[in-house]
């Protein structure tokens, strides 16, 4: 597959060039599904480069911003599309901790990925996953937190969707700083993502997406 | 202050300067970092309490380091007393944003915008009161309506300088400062008196001053760590500018606090330029060079940074490397301890490394097994200083006495 210069303008890192791309691509008559995909292809460039140790956390973040950038003049159009994410993913710092950074940092890259995001916040309340699963029907869960006390509050927000009758219908995906694998274990989690884009990995394999 | 006490005090002291001067002291030095979950376990002094009451906080301290009876006393000062009245929004605490039995938890915003930098070079202290203040502590909201500091000049002005005090929110302002004056001035009156308790009964203190790595000042306190990075690439001029314009004033700081405690040590926590929030170039360009010249002008003062470095940082050792030999002690979080002796051997001390993650799950076997470890590979000729990797916050007390224990039984070079 050849890569568009759109998506190696993402992949790249040119920001300028990425926004007028859009512009040029919005007046000729171009739908925005297909130039959100080309944007998408640009991400996957920056996750490949990721992977390989070729960016680093800056680049994911500084590429999150020039997708969201220059995409922003496609919302309005996407709206009424019927097909713009591949699945739905409820996220949230658990109970007890209030760091955002890393959670903030999923979101945008899920975003940029075509996965939508609900962003439950900070300090999130174990309901507050069921309700929103129920809500949105979503089949992806992510939970964050950096602060090992708070293992518990993670089991405790698992064993709610258990409860609660939603746990075969959701994949749930840790991370954060003092997550292992072993905190996946034992908090009763599928997958444990050291990185966000570990995240989109497991997301797109859960959702079927190549 | 008792003979007995005297000694050991002289004792530690120089056990700890030797270290960072790269002799080898009696014995390998090793302290017990910040309280952790003692107090609240043993002397039913809540976490609430360590930072919001300033004499059981201290109390808390003073017996916590009678406990473990470790060369050095490191303190988290009850700074939550002063905060509080202010409404400061970057900060939670047991209590106060979080349940009873927390440690304390940063909270990362933007609170300078990027169009902002120009006003924050220009005069940085008029931002700081004016913008900073006024966004980050809740009740100082009507700080932002002053007419810039710098123009409060003659008797013209005066009417003009202080008006927006009169305003509902520079009247909530003053309140609130008139309360955390108060209660600022009462906790560094008890920290002084601390220090004294505590070289009285043998301690001495970690260290009092402390310095702001340029970048990361820009990066905690004003622009957010997203903001920061993005700052890179989008004007990275200024973002290099505003971290050489913080420079000179972090140096003053440090040095101001050290002449008025008496104690060269000099705390620096760097967290902004680690592996994976950066590659090594955009750290050699932005992080590293203000950083360095931070540690030099110090040593060039007399004085020793403690330097934490946390998150991963084997990437960077060499960089880290360029400093005066035996001035700087480097507290490790997660790095290859025996390549960082390698690396900075004859450079810097280093120090820290036992996983507060081990002190946390593991038992005494495992941490004196760590110990033994480091002991045997890494303190070999000097140079060394034994302690945890971080904050012990929810660490297991016995894990802490066995890392400080059997440093002193096993220790000795």
């Amino acid at each position: 597959m050849t890569t568009s210069p759109l998506a190696q303008a993402v992949g790249d890192l040119e920001e300028e060039t990425a926004v007028t791309l859009v512009q040029d691509k919005l007046a000729k008559g171009e739908a925005a599904l297909s130039i959100l995909e080309e944007l998408q292809a640009g991400m996957n460039i920056v996750g490949e480069r990721f992977e390989e140790g070729e960016y680093f956390l800056s680049e994911l973040i500084y590429a999150a911003d020039i997708f969201k950038k220059a995409g922003a003049p496609l919302q309005e159009e996407l709206k009424s599309a019927t097909q713009s994410s591949y699945g739905t993913l409820v996220l949230g710092t658990v109970k007890n901790d209030i760091h955002d950074f890393g959670k903030d940092i999923v979101a945008t890259v899920m975003g940029s990925n075509g996965i939508k995001v609900i962003d439950l916040g900070v300090n999130v309340e174990h309901q507050a996953f069921v309700d929103a699963v129920k809500e949105s029907g979503a089949t992806l869960v992510g939970m964050s937190c950096l602060l090992t006390t708070v293992f518990d509050d993670m089991k405790d927000a698992v064993q709610t969707l258990k409860d609660a009758g939603l746990r075969d219908q959701v994949t749930v995906l840790i991370g954060g700083g003092p997550v292992d694998q072993a905190t996946a274990d034992y908090v009763g989690a599928d997958y444990y993502c050291k990185t966000a884009q570990d995240g989109v990995i497991a997301a797109k394999k859960v959702l079927g997406v190549n | 202050m008792s003979e007995e006490s005297l000694k050991l005090l002289a004792e530690r002291e120089k056990r700890i300067n030797d270290a960072i001067a790269l002799r080898k002291p009696d014995r390998v030095p090793v302290w017990h970092g910040v309280p952790g979950p003692y107090p609240s376990e043993r002397l039913g002094i809540t976490r609430e309490e360590q930072m919001m009451d300033v004499e059981r906080s201290l109390e808390a301290n003073f017996q916590t380091a009678l406990y473990y009876q470790s060369d050095m006393v490191e303190l988290m000062p009850p700074i939550g007393a002063t905060l509080d009245p202010l409404g400061y929004r970057n900060l939670k605490w047991a209590g106060h944003g979080l349940p009873a039995n927390s440690g304390w938890q940063f909270v990362d915003e933007e609170v300078m915008k990027p169009e902002e930098y120009d006003e924050l070079i220009y005069d940085p202290s008029d931002f700081m009161v004016r913008k900073y203040w006024s966004r980050a502590y809740g009740k100082l909201a009507g700080l932002a309506g002053l007419m810039p500091l710098r123009e409060g000049q003659g008797y013209f002005a005066a009417p003009f300088a202080f008006a927006a005090l009169g305003t509902p929110a520079g009247q909530e302002a003053l309140d609130a400062l008139r309360v955390a004056g108060a209660v600022g001035l009462k906790t560094v009156t008890a920290l002084a008196g601390h220090g004294r308790r505590l070289a009285e009964a043998g301690f001495p203190s970690s260290w009092a001053a402390m310095a702001q790595p340029p970048f990361d000042f820009v990066g905690d306190f004003l622009r957010g760590r997203k903001g920061v990075m993005l700052d890179m690439y989008r004007c990275p001029e200024k973002l290099e500018v505003a971290a050489e314009k913080m420079l000179p004033m972090a140096i003053e700081m440090a040095v101001r606090g050290s002449k008025m405690s008496h104690n060269p040590r000099v705390f620096v926590a760097i967290h902004g330029g680690v592996e994976g929030f950066m590659s090594l170039d955009q750290y050699k360009r932005f992080y590293w060079p203000t950083l360095q010249r931070l540690l030099v002008a110090l040593a060039e003062e007399g004085l020793s940074p403690f330097v934490l470095v946390e998150g991963r940082s084997n990437s960077r050792l060499e960089t880290m490397a360029d400093i005066p030999a035996g001035k700087v002690c480097y507290w490790f979080d997660h790095v290859d301890m025996r390549r960082a002796k390698e690396v900075l051997g004859g450079k810097a001390c280093i120090a820290g490394n036992v996983p507060v993650s081990l002190l946390t799950v593991g038992t005494p076997d495992d941490v004196r097994a760590y110990c033994k470890d480091l002991i045997d590979n890494v303190a070999v000729d000097g140079g060394f200083i034994m302690g945890p990797s971080g904050q012990t916050e929810d660490v297991k007390i016995e894990n802490v006495k066995a890392m400080v224990d059997f440093t002193k039984e096993y220790g000795a070079y």
